[in-house]
């Protein structure tokens, strides 16, 4: 089993973003699309993905309301638990309709090898896309027109 | 007592006419031993010696710094020209993979009773636990939901969804996978269903049945969407627990779902060809 082939789903990394540090207004749309565009390409049940996001991006509102979001030691643990969750979502989806359904040892294997690498590259990549939307956020400001007159 | 001046012209002729003498002395005595000529040749060609390799070394550092300047050109003109090459070459050795792909294909559709089409994979399922691939070829292709996904090496999966020029396939390793299927040395029935580890599963066979490891398990035809007979896979375990009528039995797929590319599409299945002989 190669090591490459079990990459964890990257979007959960831009739902996990969206709940820490942009507002629902933003945040839920852009999760609720980011899942269709998954459920198209996915051969899971339709509807599983935006579920799966959704649900994550819930939880994530609920966790900052207790913890600071922007505390960098935090992400990873965001991540694992993303992660974790899409997983227990995914067999949750498989185990319940067939019972007698089982998962491997591989099936195992393949989780902690997802953990293992968002561990590794989550957090950085959750920073390099905040750090990108700072920019573009500034850019957008740059451009706009300025208000007329004193709010 | 004799002036400067005459003491003077007195010594020049001396001195030319001494030279004159020496020279025909020693012009007539080239060939044979000259002991002068030796004792100053072995003063003077060391020196010599170290002039002349001083400037060959200048004139060395000088032609080789223009020298290495045109190898060093020369040298990255002979890369790119080598990248390029190996470039072209690997585009060779791609097209020749792929054209012995497709003989194999094409050399398959002749031996399959069914109208076929032929289509590439263009993607995979972004997760682990669900298996389909997207294909290239869609409703304008002919293409509807149901129809079987075939290789050479046996069957692939089946379309579940459809859409203008793309399908989607669910593949046979996937959990939600089921074909019809048989043994072929025995002919007992059962349904191969995909499993979570790349293979598949036997079910359905009775403990009675005689089935054994390397047992070839061909389609049965009998689901109407699969033609009878296209190779599935061969039995890589079998096991009979005390309890229960039916044994467990694992099957090894005979296509490589991590390599697959092209795949064939049949258009016509069976259950069409079952409805119209009524």
């Amino acid at each position: 089993m190669p090591l490459f082939d079990q990459f964890y789903d990257l979007p959960v990394l831009l739902v996990i973003y969206l709940g820490l540090f942009r507002s629902a207004r933003e945040g839920v749309p852009v999760t609720i699309l980011t899942g269709l565009f998954m459920d198209a390409f996915s051969g899971a049940p339709f509807g599983l993905y935006t579920t799966t996001y959704i649900w994550l991006y819930i939880s994530i509102r609920w966790i900052i309301s207790y913890l600071h979001g922007d505390n960098i030691f935090l992400l990873p643990v965001f991540v694992v638990f993303g992660v974790l969750m899409e997983n227990a979502i995914f067999l949750a989806a498989i185990i319940l309709p067939d019972p007698g359904s089982q998962v491997s040892e591989i099936g195992l294997q393949s989780i902690l090898t997802q953990v293992l690498w968002g561990l590794c590259t989550g957090p950085p990549l959750i920073v390099l896309l905040k750090g990108g939307y700072r920019k573009w956020d500034q850019w957008l400001k740059e451009r706009s027109p300025e208000p007329n007159g004193l709010v | 007592m004799f002036p400067k001046k005459m003491v003077m012209v007195v010594g020049i002729v001396v001195l030319i006419v001494a030279n004159a003498i020496i020279l025909s002395v020693t012009s007539k005595q080239r060939c044979g031993s000259n002991e002068p000529g030796r004792i100053a040749i072995s003063f003077v060609a060391p020196l010599q010696k170290g002039v002349v390799h001083l400037i060959r070394f200048i004139r060395g550092i000088w032609s080789d710094y223009f020298f290495h300047v045109s190898v060093a050109k020369e040298n990255s003109d002979l890369r790119r020209a080598l990248n390029l090459a190996l470039e072209k070459t690997n585009q060779y050795n791609e097209i020749d993979l792929s054209n012995s792909r497709l003989r194999k294909l094409l050399n398959f559709k002749k031996t399959i009773p069914h109208r076929v089409l032929a289509g590439e994979v263009i993607g995979r399922d972004p997760s682990s636990w669900f298996q389909t691939a997207i294909i290239d070829k869609g409703r304008s292709d002919g293409l509807e939901k149901g129809l079987p996904v075939v290789m050479p090496e046996g069957v692939v999966g089946q379309v579940v969804e459809v859409s203008s020029h793309y399908s989607k396939v669910l593949l046979m390793i996937d959990r939600n996978s089921a074909v019809d299927a048989m043994v072929q040395r025995t002919r007992d029935r059962g349904v191969v269903k995909g499993g979570s580890t790349g293979q598949c599963v036997f079910k359905y066979a009775l403990r009675k049945h005689d089935i054994r490891v390397g047992d070839v398990i061909v389609s049965s035809g009998l689901d109407g969407v699969f033609p009878k007979g296209l190779r599935i896979g061969s039995v890589s375990e079998v096991v009979k627990s005390n309890a229960g009528i039916f044994q467990d039995v694992t099957v090894t797929p005979y296509v490589d779902f991590e390599k697959i590319e092209e795949i064939l599409v049949v258009l016509n299945p069976p259950n069409n060809d079952f409805v119209s002989g009524q």
